[in-house]
């Protein structure tokens, strides 16, 4: 290779064009500075390079077409070949050296200064050496490009040179000189007018045994039996079969080795299928082998020593190097710091703590179980329950005592198994030894695993809960005082006839009821004296309500057909009275001169009747006729209407009476069902309607139907609302009293069946959490009922007191009760004709 | 306790000895403290003659003994096994005090109609007022236990000039053994009304001297004042300590201090107010509506003296209408009872069903002390003991409270728990312990301070046979008492005022 490089060298100059100078120079420059850092790039750069020498010869070289076609050829030959191709130009031989520094070694004087130069990296020296070669080559381009002749081709020279060469087309680098016309033009056999370089023999010159051989093996390195059948093995470099080299059989083996004085010195080469005789340098080499020794003849083994640093002449002047001291030795380490700093911020942190105490081993602690150490809390962790300690029946040598007699022993033996209360018979034993083996132990075992496959281990999450506590607390009644407990007050109406409503006074100060007599009586509230009256002589009066405006004594009372509107002026103050009459009196001028006009139309709801002066003068103020019996009044709030419900009137059951303008309205065209009560909201213009199963609430404003309440009674009695109107309670003939939240559902929030009998009349009062209930069975039952403001809380209900004191009089009771308006006293009247106060 | 035998205390040598400490507030009756064991089977008796040996007075004291505020009835050893759980160790504090006579009943004297107030302030004669619309004056001298005697006891009867009844009555005069007492001055009796009024009568200064002689007692005595103030009906009616004003309460809230005629300030015969309407309506005069009202109350009450209404114009024509002097405001709701301290002129007391007490100086007209208690305490009646100045008050939800008048912030101090609604309270007129009240219930209860669970006696007054006032029920109950130490009367629903003979010291 070394002889080979000055004709290569010249070849390449002379052929290579002045265009590519340039951008040769180039490409070295890079390729040597690639070269010095990586050495694993050398094939890329040799492939790019490879390229723009293609793109050159198509450019320039139009003649060389047939060259142009074996280097195509060349280009899609294996590495190798490329190697081969490479091998020719002298930068190639640079990397060479660099990737082999044994080989650079043995180079000539000169090039071992070059190669050392680049082992030590980047030098100015290597970069001229290349500026001298490059000169070189321009100074050969030239002739090639003359000899062509071509004018257009030289306006193209021209061009190139004259213009700035594209950065693009650096690397136009030369590898092979074969298109360099070193070989002998002659003509194409295969293809018609064309031309083929030939070239001389070459020698290779690295002195491979193997290309050199004639009978080099072609087919790789495969079992050869795969060609046992086959008469060749492998083919030639001309495409022709290797035959197989004749094989003689056994006999001829036989005589060969009788025969041939050196058959003993022959060897099967199997992959050419014949026999190789070795030579005497093998031979030798074998002998080696056979005598253990270095098989290689010339090896010395013993040496002499080659001084090259020491001895005389040798000795070394400075031991170190006056290279620099590198950076990193002076300049602090920033890998280092950020590994300080690191340490810092995890003891920042608090993640390494500095001096901690070491944690201190137990100086005792158990070798075979971690039973004494703590566990990490596990959900299936179940330790084994603790077994009792052994007892001294237990024992192989028990006392007397506990050995069975006679008469336990057939006891213990006719218990059943799991009746005994040893499942074992204690036995005694001299000694240790003489203890027999444990006949229960596989049935033991057998059992346990019984347990153990049919009753997993599982942790049971048992709820532990005291039913007591499930139940709502309730405040004992004491804590809820006041509430009427005794009778304090009767009210003793005359002849013992039923008093079916009693009344409060808004001040409350006088107690108004009306009994089957006819009578309407006012008492005083305090010692229960009767202290005015107004027999009706109506039949009995059903029903008796004040007016709750405080600035007016108004006593609406109904008898069958009629509603009266009473006023005791007598027992009132002169303003009072005098405010009560203008209010009540007010329409009767006006309605005289209306009612002339209003007759000739339809019938009207009710007629408003002036009573006779002396009647005026008692206090029976207005009467109202209407339909029916109305056996219920209700005021609103503010005293200027009330209602009445007559069942027996139809359609006309429920009647709006205006006092103030005599008028009378039914606000149902036709009620759905029998109307049993009806309410005013205490706060809004919505009005309750009780029929005999629902509750219905309508708005009086837009007049329509706002909410059913489902009650599930069968027949409602009595109904009041909440001073706050957002709850009502209702009583009926079966038993049972329901309270509505109406915030809540149209279902009972709570149904309560305190009483044995119907219920004829429940009502809140109006400022103590209290309700009251009043039955058939002659009991009155007081129930604590706090309405919270906090809407996310429900009613409060708790049950407080019966009172007993009414009698049952033909399955009557308590006809009706009353709270009295600001004290927790309640008024309550009985089918036996007593009226009593209860505080 | 006269009748038990006088056995020896150590009547068994097993007796159990129970150590005792025996005081009394009494200065006069103090014996040694000190702690003695006593026989636990010992009885009041015993107990009695015990402090009687010490004390060696020329006549034997009778004592009644009190131990954790309640009377001792049985022997020591029963108290110690029902109240002390058997505990025979710890001591016992035992007060003793005088011991009293049982309230033993003189008589009766039936009315008419309910009794609604009773006054024996003046001695020798009851005052009482009906609902039957007078107020009447019978001498205490003609008890008639029987109630079917027909000779009616000479009396003087001061009709109302209304058929609404009345509702309380007061002596407006001083008595004879008063220092203000004025022979010659005409009597002033009052009389509060359900008409919201409240009427003064006058009676002729000799009236009260000799009343059986005279034919008709009533004859000239007629209504002077007709107080007018209240929009509701008058409650109670009570002199001042000095007889020149009265006190008058209402349903309304309002407290009317009025002026009374004395020697120095004579009767202004004029009207200081207006009429009230007798009738609401035009072309109606009074009178017509008085009858019919007379009509009405037919039904309930027969009047035996119908000529009632007609005998005597001059009261029925009404006296002369006067307005207060002061009023007092700041009750909310009827006012039960109102009284003049005892002892400090110029101060008053109401109580109110609002559960307030309250001390107002007259002066002033302000509130000065307000007690409250629980709002749903309603006082009915209100009364001053003599000693300690503390007020009584009845309450419709039984109970007798005490207040402690001289602390201002103090409230209840006591409670003593009736048997019912307690509508009259009496508080003994020197004694600073002893007090009576009437109850709902028809019981008389004299009551110790110094034992508030338990009244000292109790007695229930038997209700008239032949009730015809009453529609229903017993009419047994009662609606006002009076004691003077001496006499204790009562009346109420049965219209019959009952006398007994009961000492309070």
């Amino acid at each position: 290779m070394k002889k080979q490089r000055p004709a290569t060298n010249a070849v390449a100059s002379s052929s290579s064009t002045s265009a590519s100078g340039l951008g040769k120079k180039r490409s070295r420059k890079q390729q040597v500075a690639e070269e010095s850092e990586e050495d694993d790039e050398l094939s890329g750069v040799v492939g790019s390079g490879k390229q723009v020498d293609n793109e050159q010869v198509d450019e320039i070289d139009l003649e060389e077409d047939e060259e142009d076609d074996e280097f195509e050829i060349d280009t899609g030959s294996s590495n190798g070949d490329l190697d081969d191709f490479v091998v020719a130009d002298e930068d190639e031989d640079d990397v060479e050296d660099d990737g082999d520094l044994a080989d650079s070694e043995s180079e000539e004087d000169s090039q071992a200064g070059l190669d050392l130069d680049d082992e030590e990296g980047y030098n100015s020296s290597d970069i001229d050496a290349l500026d001298s070669e490059a000169e070189e080559d321009e100074d050969g381009v030239l002739t090639p490009a003359t000899s062509l002749g071509s004018s257009s081709d030289l306006d193209k020279l021209i061009k190139k040179h004259t213009s700035k060469p594209s950065e693009s087309e650096w690397g136009t680098d030369k590898f092979s000189s074969a298109k360099e016309g070193s070989g002998r033009l002659r003509k194409s056999r295969f293809v018609e007018g064309s031309w083929v370089r030939e070239y001389e023999e070459f020698e290779a010159g690295y002195g491979s045994e193997s290309s050199t051989e004639e009978n080099t093996n072609t087919i790789g390195n495969i079992p050869i039996e795969w060609y046992d059948d086959l008469p060749h093995i492998g083919y030639s470099v001309d495409g022709k079969r290797i035959m197989r080299p004749a094989k003689g059989d056994e006999l001829d083996k036989f005589l060969a080795t009788v025969e041939d004085p050196d058959s003993w010195t022959t060897a099967e080469d199997k992959l050419l299928q014949k026999q190789v005789q070795l030579s005497d340098k093998e031979l030798d080499i074998i002998r080696r082998l056979e005598r253990a020794e270095n098989p290689d003849a010339g090896f010395d083994n013993y040496q002499s020593t080659i001084e090259w640093f020491t001895g005389k002449g040798n000795e070394m002047v400075m031991p170190l190097t006056n290279r620099p001291e590198p950076k990193s030795r002076f300049v602090p380490s920033k890998w280092e710091h950020k590994k300080v700093m690191k340490i810092v911020k995890a003891i920042r942190e608090g993640r390494i703590i500095p001096n901690r105490p070491p944690v201190e081993k137990p100086k005792v602690y158990a070798i075979w179980s971690k039973e004494d150490q703590e566990r990490t809390p596990h959900a299936m962790y179940m330790p084994a329950p603790q077994l009792p300690p052994p007892k001294t029946v237990e024992s192989y040598n028990p006392p007397e005592e506990y050995l069975f007699d006679e008469q336990e022993k057939a006891e213990w033996e006719a218990q059943e198994k799991e009746d005994r209360k040893l499942d074992f018979e204690p036995k005694k034993y001299a000694s240790l030894r003489t203890v027999p083996g444990y006949e229960g132990f596989v049935q033991e075992r057998f059992e346990r695993c019984l347990d153990l496959y049919l009753a997993p281990r599982t942790k049971k999450v048992k709820m532990n809960i005291d039913p007591e506590s499930l139940v709502p607390k309730l405040p004992s009644p004491k804590e809820l005082r006041p509430f009427p407990t005794t009778s304090a007050v009767q009210y003793r109406h005359p002849a013992s006839s039923r008093v079916r409503c009693v009344s409060v006074d808004p001040r409350g100060e006088w107690v108004a009821s009306g009994s089957e007599d006819g009578v309407v009586r006012v008492w005083d509230l305090g010692n229960g004296r009767e202290v005015w009256k107004w027999p009706l002589k109506m039949g009995a009066v059903q029903s008796v309500e004040w007016c709750p405006n405080r600035d007016e004594s108004v006593l609406a009372a109904t008898v069958s057909g009629r509603v009266y509107l009473l006023s005791p002026l007598a027992l009132v103050s002169p303003t009072v009275a005098q405010t009560t009459l203008t209010h009540l009196n007010t329409a009767f001028a006006s309605s005289s001169a209306s009612t002339a006009q209003n007759e000739p139309r339809k019938a009207p709801d009710a007629k408003w009747v002036r009573p006779t002066e002396d009647e005026r003068d008692r206090g029976i103020l207005v009467i109202v006729e209407v339909a029916g019996t109305p056996k219920h009044i209700t005021w609103h709030r503010k005293g200027d209407y009330f209602s009445t419900v007559a069942v027996d009137a139809a359609n006309k059951s429920v009647l709006v009476h205006q006092v103030s303008k005599h008028q009378t309205q039914s606000p149902f065209k036709r009620t759905k069902g029998s109307v049993q009560r009806v309410a005013f909201h205490p706060t809004k213009p919505h009005f309750f309607v009780a029929t005999q199963r629902y509750v219905r609430l309508y708005d009086l404003v837009g007049q329509q139907l706002l909410k059913t309440l489902m009650s599930g009674l069968k027949w409602i009695s009595s109904m009041d609302i909440h001073p706050g109107g957002d709850n009502l309670i209702i009583g009926s003939y079966d038993k049972k009293l329901c309270w509505f939240d109406l915030d809540l559902s149209s279902k009972p929030y709570k149904t309560l069946r305190y009483h044995t009998k119907a219920l004829r009349s429940v009502i809140y009062h109006r400022t103590y959490p209290l309700f009251a209930s009043a039955s058939d069975d002659g009991t009155i039952q007081i129930f604590h009922g706090t309405v919270y403001s906090d809407l996310m809380q429900n009613p409060l209900i708790v049950p407080l007191k019966v009172l007993r004191g009414h009698n049952i009089k033909d399955g009557l009771g308590v006809l009706d009760v009353k709270w009295h308006p600001t004290k927790p006293w309640l008024v309550s009247s009985g089918a036996d004709g007593e009226v009593r106060m209860w505080t | 306790m006269d009748t038990s035998t006088a056995a020896t205390p150590a009547s068994s040598s097993t007796d159990i000895q129970l150590p005792i400490n025996l005081f009394t507030r009494n200065p006069s009756h103090t014996i040694p403290s000190s702690t003695y064991l006593l026989p636990s089977s010992w009885r009041r008796f015993q107990l009695s003659s015990l402090i009687n040996k010490v004390l060696n007075p020329n006549a034997p004291i009778p004592f009644d003994f009190i131990v954790d505020g309640e009377l001792l009835r049985g022997s020591l050893e029963a108290y110690v096994k029902n109240r002390r759980g058997g505990d025979m160790e710890s001591t016992l504090h035992v007060e003793y005090v005088e011991s009293l006579l049982p309230p033993k009943e003189q008589g009766t004297y039936p009315q008419d109609d309910w009794v609604s107030g009773v006054s024996i302030k003046r001695p020798g004669f009851i005052l009482l007022s009906s609902y039957l619309s007078h107020a009447k004056i019978i001498p205490l001298t003609h008890p008639t236990s029987t109630a079917s005697d027909d000779a009616q006891p000479p009396s003087i009867t001061l009709p109302l000039p209304t058929r609404l009844g009345s509702t309380c009555t007061s002596w407006l005069s001083p008595h004879p053994s008063h220092e203000a007492y004025d022979p010659s001055a005409p009597i002033l009796v009052g009389a509060g009304g359900v008409d919201r009024q409240t009427h003064i009568f006058s009676i002729p200064s000799d009236r009260l001297v000799d009343l059986a002689s005279h034919a008709d007692p009533s004859a000239g005595c007629k209504e002077i004042m007709t107080l007018h103030l209240h929009t509701g009906p008058v409650s109670s009616l009570s002199p001042s300590l000095d007889y020149s004003k009265v006190l008058t309460s209402s349903w309304d809230g309002l407290l009317g201090v009025f002026k009374l005629p004395t020697r120095e300030e004579p009767l202004e015969e004029r009207h200081e107010v207006g009429p009230e309407p007798g009738s609401y309506l035009t072309g109606v005069d009074r009178r017509s509506k008085k009858r019919r009202l007379n009509v009405k109350d037919a039904t309930a009450t027969e009047t035996p003296n119908g000529e009632q209404a007609n005998g005597l114009p001059a009261a029925n024509s009404g006296g002369y209408r006067k307005s207060p002097e002061m009023v007092l405001r700041g009750h909310n709701g009827r006012i039960g009872g109102s009284i003049w301290d005892k002892e400090q002129a110029g101060t008053v007391w109401s109580a109110g069903w609002d559960g307030s007490v309250r001390g107002w100086d007259v002066e002033s007209g302000g509130c000065e002390v307000v007690k409250q208690g629980p709002q749903e305490r309603a006082a009915l009646c209100i009364d001053q003991m003599a000693g300690t100045r503390s007020l009584v008050t009845g309450h419709m939800d039984r109970v007798v409270c005490l207040w402690d008048a001289r602390e201002s912030a103090s409230v209840i101090s006591l409670t003593l728990p009736t048997s019912a609604a307690t509508p009259s309270v009496t508080a003994h007129p020197t004694s600073s312990f002893t007090l009576a009240t009437a109850s709902y219930s028809g019981h008389l209860q004299i009551w110790d301070v110094r034992s508030p669970k338990q009244a000292l006696f109790s007695v229930k007054k038997q209700p008239r046979k032949d009730n015809k006032i009453v529609g229903g029920g017993t009419g047994e109950r009662l609606l006002s008492v009076d004691w003077d130490g001496e006499v204790m009367i009562a009346g109420g629903e049965d219209g019959e005022v009952g006398v007994w003979s009961a000492r309070g010291e």
